[in-house]
């Protein structure tokens, strides 16, 4: 997996590549959790994700639930929107369809 | 014999050959000079004696007069009246070199001086060993200055092969320290070997960290191995057996971890007249993901006790779960409670794929339900209970995503790929069937995670 980033609109855009699984999750976990812990905003782009496991869920989850920064997912594959959708966590997440909704999304 | 001794034995050998060499040429160098010296007094006595004849003293006078000189070997006056006074023979011959033949009086007279060779020969000896004895002190001080700066290049090599050894001997594990100060120590008398060995040595010093540091790590693994083998014995202590054979239903169940503990889990256990049963999946793998299975598998137990309905037993399951869970590992959850006697089954998702229905002509169909959120995220959540009923040669296949999402080499998964109809298999067959296609699937024996399957059949 690699982690792409940039600043974007005082937005941190974050778009993984590749598969995030229980081998590379702490590489998301690190990539995501500092920045909110600050108070960041973060934009996590999801389309060239291919594959989410159960453990890059719990770093998702993790960011989601952490004090002080917003979290907002864009660009959903039908696998990660899949796999959302049955873990029934799509509500602890603010999705979007598209990046520029999301920077949107954080910018109010 | 060291290489000290060998280059000092060879620095004599030189010094000594390049002395006897010398000292020939010196000898003949000084012999010819005392053949002048002799020829050049040989001719002034000559002219002394020439003048004294001329003034008619006696040949015999001068022979008397000059004669006892020891360095003459011939001494010959002969007069133009023929007569001839000359020298008794002497030990040694006349030196040919040093020979003198002056004529008087018109040629018709002469006189012959030759000196002695053993007397020249023997100046010529004590003239070079003169000449050797005062080169003694150079030649000591060159031999000394030889030998220290031939020591000041062998000393840091010695010291080099010192350390060496040590080296080797700590490497072989005996008591024995190599400090890099001390190669740097060396490196400073400017040797140009020691900068190569300085490195080796470095390389060398990190080996033996890096085996050390290997040895404790092999140490603490095996350590852990152990306990992770305990660990999993204990884990697999808390699973029920793989079967349950009944009159009117039979449950089959199998669980492969991917490690020595896992994240999976399967249970059953009677509920009053109801058999409850359950397969999970904790997030992860490991023992993080082992230590929410265990306690996941005891709350079950303690708040399944079919006392309310099954969605509320369940929302305090996760309830339980949730509290303190700041690390937010979760388990996906699906379990039912199954009445034998008239095939229905109560149910609760809570995040998991949704389990197979496999009908009586064998056709494969995934149940429908309504998916709750996984356990452990988050607490005051409700859980939705669902029914269905399972008809006699139905069984109902629920599994863990280990086998749903074994992925081949392209990252496909094995899901998009279930084989459609399994007819005329049992329950246990039916696992067999589906294990091996997820290993066939992903061309590996080994499954990358945690692999469950439970299957609940009603006898035809």
């Amino acid at each position: 997996m690699k982690i792409l980033s940039e600043l974007r609109e005082k937005v941190l855009l974050l778009r993984p590549e590749g598969r995030v699984d229980a081998l590379n999750s702490s590489e998301l976990e690190n990539a995501l959790l500092p920045p909110l812990e600050r108070g960041e905003k973060v934009l996590l782009c999801c389309s060239e994700m291919i594959y989410i496991s159960s453990a890059g869920l719990r770093v998702l989850l993790k960011a989601a639930k952490t004090q002080g920064g917003s979290l907002v997912l864009c660009g959903l594959t039908e696998m990660v929107s899949r796999v959302l959708n049955i873990s029934g966590f799509e509500k602890f997440f603010t999705v979007t369809p598209t990046t520029d909704e999301g920077l949107a999304s954080l910018a109010g | 014999m060291n290489l000290g001794s060998r280059l000092a034995l060879l620095l004599v050998t030189l010094l000594l050959g390049s002395l006897a060499t010398s000292s020939r040429t010196v000898y003949f160098s000084i012999f010819h000079t005392l053949e002048e010296e002799h020829q050049r007094q040989n001719l002034l006595l000559a002219g002394d004696v020439k003048s004294a004849l001329e003034q008619q003293v006696s040949p015999q006078t001068l022979l008397t007069q000059y004669g006892d000189d020891s360095s003459l070997a011939q001494f010959l006056i002969r007069l133009p009246d023929g007569t001839s006074a000359e020298l008794p023979p002497r030990d040694g011959k006349v030196l040919e070199a040093t020979s003198v033949r002056v004529p008087f009086s018109e040629e018709q007279g002469e006189i012959v001086i030759s000196s002695n060779d053993i007397l020249v020969r023997s100046e010529a000896r004590e003239a070079l060993v003169a000449q050797l004895v005062s080169f003694i002190p150079l030649t000591l001080i060159f031999f000394v200055g030889c030998l220290v700066a031939l020591r000041s290049i062998l000393r840091p090599l010695y010291q080099l092969e010192a350390v060496t050894e040590r080296l080797l001997a700590q490497l072989r594990g005996e008591d024995s320290v190599v400090e890099l100060k001390e190669i740097e120590f060396l490196e400073g008398k400017g040797m140009p070997t020691v900068g190569l060995a300085k490195t080796l040595l470095t390389t060398g010093s990190q080996l033996h960290q890096t085996l050390q540091d290997l040895e404790k790590v092999q140490a603490q693994g095996m350590k852990m191995e152990a306990e992770l083998r305990l660990a999993g014995q204990i884990q697999k202590g808390l699973l029920p057996p793989e079967s349950l054979k009944e009159s009117e239903f039979s449950l089959e169940a199998s669980l492969v971890p991917a490690n020595e503990v896992g994240g999976d889990l399967y249970t059953y256990f009677w509920v009053k007249d109801a058999l409850f049963f359950a397969v999970g999946d904790v997030t992860g793998k490991g023992v993080p993901a082992a230590l929410f299975m265990g306690a996941t598998q005891s709350l079950l137990r303690g708040c399944v006790k079919g006392e309310r309905s099954l969605g509320e037993e369940i929302a305090e399951v996760n309830d339980i779960l949730s509290t303190g869970n700041s690390e937010m590992y979760f388990v996906t959850f699906f379990c039912g409670l199954f009445q034998p006697k008239t095939g229905t089954i109560t149910y609760v998702n809570a995040g998991h794929p949704a389990p197979l229905l496999r009908r009586q002509d064998g056709h494969l169909d995934p149940l429908a339900l309504t998916s709750g959120t996984a356990l452990g995220v988050s607490a005051g959540l409700d859980y939705q209970q669902e029914q269905f009923t399972l008809h006699k040669g139905e069984t109902l296949i629920v599994f863990s995503d280990g086998l749903s999402e074994a992925g081949d080499a392209e990252g496909k998964l094995y899901e998009e790929f279930f084989p459609k109809s399994l007819p005329g298999l049992s329950a246990r067959e039916i696992i067999q069937t589906l294990i091996e296609g997820a290993r066939e699937f992903s061309g590996c024996h080994e499954l990358d995670d945690d692999t469950t399957l439970l299957c609940l059949e009603l006898r035809g």
